[in-house]
């Protein structure tokens, strides 16, 4: 049994009158400390994805294992506890809270999980050591991404989920959080999921799970995932 | 445009708590607002109605010496006056209960009927419906006037208001213990008095006016001006009848005495004309008496003479035939036994002779013999005819002797008899010319009686003070410029309120508006970049702020002009007898106030959104940066910084960085709080004053009011009170008096206590100027608010007025702590110093046994009919409790509208926190917070905020409580002036509790927020 395993996974929101299916009949696994990459341009039912797999949202059928537990069967409860202890978000957008600096917005996450990693050790490895003391205002958007990826991290996650996590940077600093997060994966053994519609971060890939219209196009195994640094921009 | 308006629609819709919250927000600050600033107003126009539809009087006239005709047709001459009516009142005892009753005039001082029907008969009356029920008998024991009504006994056919008494304290009584306690309107026919005792005037044109203005007022003294220039006249006037008519009445009095006094000299003339008459006529009787003795005596003496001679002639005669007898041997005794020898001799002789024959020789011897015996017989008959003729002539003047003796001593008895009728008749006589001083004298005293009293009279005549006029106006009614005092006074507490209100709620719609448009910032954005001007959009936002405020302000409105004054016009009944309240809904201040709070909110939703627009569309349409976390001053304070727990920190930077919403919480919470304290804080300085009063100060059991006073108690009342469940008592005098101060009369109870020594046990007096309190002997004791009110210090004179208006000047040498009434408490001796005379005793004050049941023992004391009433400090503790339970209200209000205001403030800020930190909570969410742990992350700055603001609002509250207290006390409550410490904990708690029902509510928001879509919006 793999590590993790969706299978015929459907997901509906009803708008009103309206129902609109944002991904159906969805079925992957993956396994433990493979760096996967799901792909798809927008309203393909990536993040739909993502907030199934990130216990923010349950699916409204089939199912999803993570390392051995349904979480689709979760109450709201159970749903946060699987967050709080399983699982570590890189965002868009950082969402860092502007009000604490780089390690206490590490230690904010830190603080309510079973088996953390140190803040300062983990800051100090995304390469803030200088600017663990810093607010997020004071950061440029790279650094903000990684005290994002850091605050993940730390939290020894089950699995570190990625939304776009490159999409508000320009693409040098776009590398090195790339570089960053394919390090974590290989070096923690950390499975990875980036969600992106940018079909080149494909490459440096386990496996590149494509979706389109909220179903599955393609699952492609790479054998010989490519080093963020081969990428050709 | 319509698109916009659409939009609109739709954000009220679609945030319909934003939206009710603004609207509840205006509709709370302006019902309140409004409310409090109406309520005065509703007030004065409903006592205006009230006096106009009852023809209240605008002037009394009353006049020491009563009021006549003339008086009358002079008042009716003024100018400006509208309508004169002269009636009459006395104070009467019913019941033991002190009643003004009144006569029922036409077009004056109407009762208000509450029940029944005016009366009809003179037997019926109308009474004071707060007192009686109908078909009483009101049965009068005593008038101050006795006699003045001629029917004593009522029975009660109506029952009404009058608005001659607002106040439940009437006022003073002349008569029983001085408290007027209420009243009767009987009919104006039962009245039997050759003068007015009163006149009640209206003014021209004062009707039109309002009640307490200054049109009003200045109508009103267009008349007084006049009344006061009359006065003078009339009681110039009056006096001069009525010294003309009292040196009339001298002079008849005087002549009347005159010509009885000279009847009766006449007449004492007379008597001793008679007496001397009589005198003489005793003389000339004695003169007669006397010559009939002397005549009588010489008939005795003549007659005594005569019967000696004829004794002596006799005397001779018998000497002779007693010398014969003698001469012949005989004896006056033998004559008889001679005689009879001899007849036998003779006889025998005879028989001797006849048997001897004549021829016998014895015959001739015996014949001679015979011869001889015969001549010897017939010698001793001549010799016994002597003595019986001599024996004759003896009785004869023997007789005549004793009729002699007899007639003199008939004659001499007769005299005597009429020398003691004349000695008899002479006591009489002299009897009579005593009677004769003695009526003399009498005369004369009362020749000096009538003198000096007509001198005396003179005397009075030129001592007869000139009537005094009291020109009374609507004051004289004991509520009708204390309502208005206390009226105003809630217009000053309306003062405070609302303007703390409508800051907190200017700030809370302008923290929603700006979070309302900041949160929009993309919307307005596009709307830009597709060209709308900035006018169109602003006025999105205009008819949205249109919307909410003008249903705030309808509902605050119409909530508050109907609630707010009812409320506090409720307060009133408990001291006042008023009408009910007519709300008045004045369109003009409703459109201002909507046009004044569109204006305010327009102007902060132009601000708010100015603020967004005055950058370039690219600009609004980028998420607005956020606020940029910045180290707090706190993290240089290493020691403390160092030991905060992660969370203490985060909530200590939270709160540096929203400056403006922290400032906004706080202030929200320290206003609610104090709002909340300052109610809770009445509450205490209410609450606690009859325990206080009754309990501490005045903590006798009982007063017994006495039907008629007393100097000394009788033994009768001494063994009652010596039974009875009573432990110990104080014979004191008590009278209702009245002072002025700041242009109103207060009433004052003033009090003798028989022995000061004892009146620990009870009253207890607190000095307010001295460490010890020590009964003076040279001064009164005047209770604190009093003091206050005449600001007057020991050694100052207090003036105090009785029921007939004199005026009487104490000095003062003790303060004591006293919190409702006013009190003078005195020695005998000074009363008797001030008042210039002994103080005669009214009411005992007594402490009963903890087992006396009050009603048998009112009962039997008011059976015996020694006193008229026991009042029970207990009552006075419910009585008081009734008289300030209506402010129990206001603070109900004001702790009602605290804790709206303490629910919508932290509403308001709560939701705005959370929805500008929406993305951090997301983030929260997102990282695995538990819903608990999101919330006390969010709620955390807000409770420490709240607490913080407690803290500061219970300060503040102690201020506002004071000022309120100050403003809100009336004049004869002393508040507490301290906040129990219930008082605090309950501020605080109940503060808690809406902050803990606020984030409860909110928190279902906080459990609802899609973490995915706020963290990947672009804010």
């Amino acid at each position: 049994m793999s590590y993790i395993e969706l299978k015929n996974v459907k997901k509906e929101y009803i708008m009103g009158s309206v129902k609109i299916t944002a991904a159906h009949n969805v079925s992957f696994t993956i396994e433990a400390g493979e760096l996967v990459v799901i792909l798809g341009p927008s309203g393909a039912g990536k993040t739909t994805i993502l907030n199934l797999l990130g216990g923010m949202d349950n699916a409204t059928s089939g199912s999803i294992i993570v390392d051995g537990l349904n979480i689709t069967k979760l109450k709201r409860k159970e749903l946060i506890s699987y967050r709080r202890n399983s699982i570590g978000f890189v965002f868009q957008f950082y969402n860092l809270v502007q009000n604490l600096t780089a390690l206490e917005n590490v230690e904010l996450a830190v603080q309510i999980c079973k088996n953390p990693l140190d803040p300062q050790t983990v800051l100090e490895q995304v390469g803030l050591k200088d600017r663990i003391n810093n607010f997020p205002a004071q950061l440029s958007g790279g650094e903000q991404q990684r005290v994002s990826i850091a605050r993940a991290i730390a939290k020894n996650p089950k699995l570190l989920l990625c939304d776009e996590p490159t999409g508000a940077l320009d693409s040098k600093t776009g590398v090195k959080i790339l570089e960053l997060l394919e390090k974590s994966c290989r070096e923690y053994g950390m499975t990875t999921i980036i969600i992106t519609h940018n079909a080149l971060i494909s490459e440096i890939a386990d496996k590149v799970i494509r979706l389109k219209n909220g179903t599955i196009e393609e699952i492609k195994i790479n054998k010989n995932p490519k080093d963020v640094k081969e990428l050709d921009w | 445009m319509r698109l916009l308006y659409k939009l609109s629609f739709t954000k009220m819709r679609k945030n319909i708590g934003r939206f009710l919250s603004v609207l509840f927000i205006v509709a709370l600050g302006v019902g309140f607002f409004a409310g409090l600033r109406e309520t005065t107003p509703d007030i004065e126009t409903t006592l205006d109605t009230y006096y106009d539809d009852h023809n209240l009087m605008d002037f009394k006239v009353v006049s020491t010496m009563g009021l006549n005709e003339d008086d009358v047709s002079s008042l009716e001459a003024l100018e400006y006056v509208k309508k004169v009516v002269p009636s009459y009142s006395v104070d009467a005892l019913i019941g033991g209960e002190e009643v003004r009753v009144h006569a029922i005039e036409e077009d004056i001082n109407n009762v208000a009927l509450k029940a029944g029907r005016m009366p009809e008969a003179n037997t019926e009356c109308v009474a004071d419906h707060t007192k009686y029920e109908l078909g009483d008998t009101l049965s009068i024991t005593q008038m101050s006037t006795e006699g003045i009504l001629t029917i004593t006994e009522y029975t009660v056919v109506g029952l009404a208001d009058s608005p001659l008494y607002l106040s439940r304290q009437m006022g003073i009584a002349s008569i029983g213990t001085g408290e007027l306690a209420s009243f009767i309107y009987v009919s104006k026919e039962n009245f039997n008095s050759e003068y007015y005792t009163e006149i009640y005037l209206t003014a021209k044109n004062a009707t039109e006016e309002v009640a307490y203005e200054s049109g009003y007022e200045n109508q009103v003294n267009l008349l007084l001006a006049e009344l006061e220039e009359l006065a003078p006249i009339r009681e110039t006037k009056r006096y001069e009848e009525i010294l003309e008519e009292a040196t009339l009445e001298i002079r008849k009095i005087e002549s009347v005495a005159e010509k009885e006094l000279a009847s009766a000299q006449a007449e004492l003339d007379d008597a001793l004309e008679e007496i001397n008459e009589g005198r003489e006529e005793i003389v000339s009787a004695r003169g007669e008496l006397d010559q009939s003795e002397n005549t009588l005596n010489a008939e005795e003496q003549n007659g005594l003479t005569e019967i000696a001679s004829a004794r002596n002639t006799w005397q001779s005669n018998y000497d002779l035939f007693l010398a014969t007898l003698s001469s012949a041997g005989l004896t006056e005794d033998t004559l008889q036994t001679t005689l009879d020898t001899l007849n036998t001799q003779i006889t025998d002789m005879t028989n001797l002779l006849n048997a001897t024959s004549t021829d016998d020789p014895n015959y001739a011897v015996y014949e001679a013999s015979l011869n001889s015996l015969n001549a010897n017989k017939t010698n001793l008959e001549t010799l016994i005819t002597t003595k019986e003729t001599l024996d004759a002539s003896k009785a004869e003047i023997d007789q005549s002797e004793t009729l002699l003796m007899n007639q003199i001593a008939s004659a001499r008895a007769e005299i005597a008899s009429a020398r003691a009728e004349i000695e008899a008749s002479e006591e009489e006589l002299d009897n009579a010319y005593q009677e004769y001083l003695d009526g003399l004298n009498t005369l004369n005293e009362e020749r000096a009686n009538v003198e000096s009293q007509i001198n005396e009279a003179r005397l009075a005549l030129e001592k007869i003070e000139k009537p005094e006029w009291y020109l009374l106006d609507r004051t004289d009614n004991n509520g009708y410029s204390s309502i208005w005092d206390d009226a105003t006074k809630v217009d000053a507490i309306a003062g405070i309120f609302p303007i703390f209100f409508i800051v907190v709620v200017a700030l809370m719609c302008f923290n929603t508006m700006n979070r309302m448009i900041e949160e929009e910032r993309g919307e307005i954005g596009i709307l830009t970049s597709l060209g709308y001007t900035n006018f169109k959009i602003i006025n999105g936002y205009l008819f949205y702020i249109f919307f909410a405020t003008v249903i705030g302000v309808t509902i605050g409105l119409l909530v508050g002009y109907t609630l707010i004054p009812n409320v506090i016009y409720s307060i009133y009944n408990a001291n006042y007898i008023l009408p009910s309240l007519m709300i008045n809904i004045k369109l003009l201040p409703f459109f201002i106030m909507i046009l004044i709070t569109l204006g305010l909110m327009s102007m902060i939703a132009i601000i708010s959104c100015l603020k967004e627009l005055k950058n370039v569309p690219a600009t609004i349409l980028r998420p607005a940066s956020p606020k940029a976390g910045k180290k707090v001053f706190l993290e240089h304070i290493k020691f403390i910084w160092k030991r905060l727990s992660f969370t203490g920190k985060v909530t200590a930077r939270n709160m540096f960085r929203y400056k403006k919403r922290i400032i906004m919480t706080v202030l929200g919470v320290v206003g609610s709080t104090a709002l909340l304290l300052t109610g809770f804080g009445l509450r205490d300085s209410i609450s606690g004053l009859a325990d206080l009063q009754y309990g501490k100060i005045n903590h006798y059991d009982a007063l017994f009011v006495f039907q008629n006073s007393f100097t000394n108690l009788n033994s009768d009342i001494t063994s009652r009170l010596a039974s009875d469940n009573i432990e110990e008592y104080l014979p004191i005098y008590q009278a209702s008096f009245t002072f002025e101060a700041n242009d109103l009369s207060h009433d004052v109870y003033l009090l003798v206590l028989s022995d000061p020594s004892t009146i620990d046990n009870f009253i207890t007096f607190n000095s307010k100027v001295n460490e010890e309190f020590a009964f003076p002997s040279d001064g009164v004791v005047i209770s604190e608010k009093m003091a206050d009110l005449l600001q007057v210090e020991i050694e100052d004179f207090i003036r105090v007025r009785n029921s007939s208006n004199e005026l009487v000047l104490l000095p003062v040498s003790e303060i004591v702590e006293n919190y409702t009434l006013h009190y003078i408490y005195m020695t005998p001796a000074v009363y008797e110093k001030y008042f210039e005379s002994t103080v005669e005793y009214n009411m005992i004050m007594a402490n009963l046994s903890d087992d006396a049941n009050h009603d048998e023992l009112s009962r039997s004391w008011i059976d015996s009919g020694l006193i008229s009433t026991i009042n029970y400090t207990e009552d006075n503790i419910a009585v008081f409790d009734n008289m300030v339970g209506g402010l129990n209200l206001i603070v109900l209000l004001i702790i009602g509208a605290s804790c709206a205001l303490a629910f919508i403030v932290l509403y308001n800020l709560t939701t705005i926190n959370i929805a500008e930190r929406i993305r951090e909570i997301s983030t929260l969410k997102v990282l695995g917070f538990y819903d608990k742990e999101v919330s006390s992350y969010v709620y955390r700055e807000t409770l420490f905020l709240t607490i913080l603001g407690i803290l500061i609002g219970l300060g503040a509250g102690v201020f506002l409580h004071m000022y309120v207290i100050n403003v809100a006390e009336t004049d004869n409550i002393l508040f507490l002036h301290d906040i129990l410490w219930p008082s605090y904990i309950y501020s605080f708690l109940i503060i808690i509790f809406f902050t803990i029902v606020v984030q409860i509510i909110t928190n279902q928001r906080l459990k609802k927020i899609d973490m995915v879509e706020s963290l990947k919006s672009v804010e």
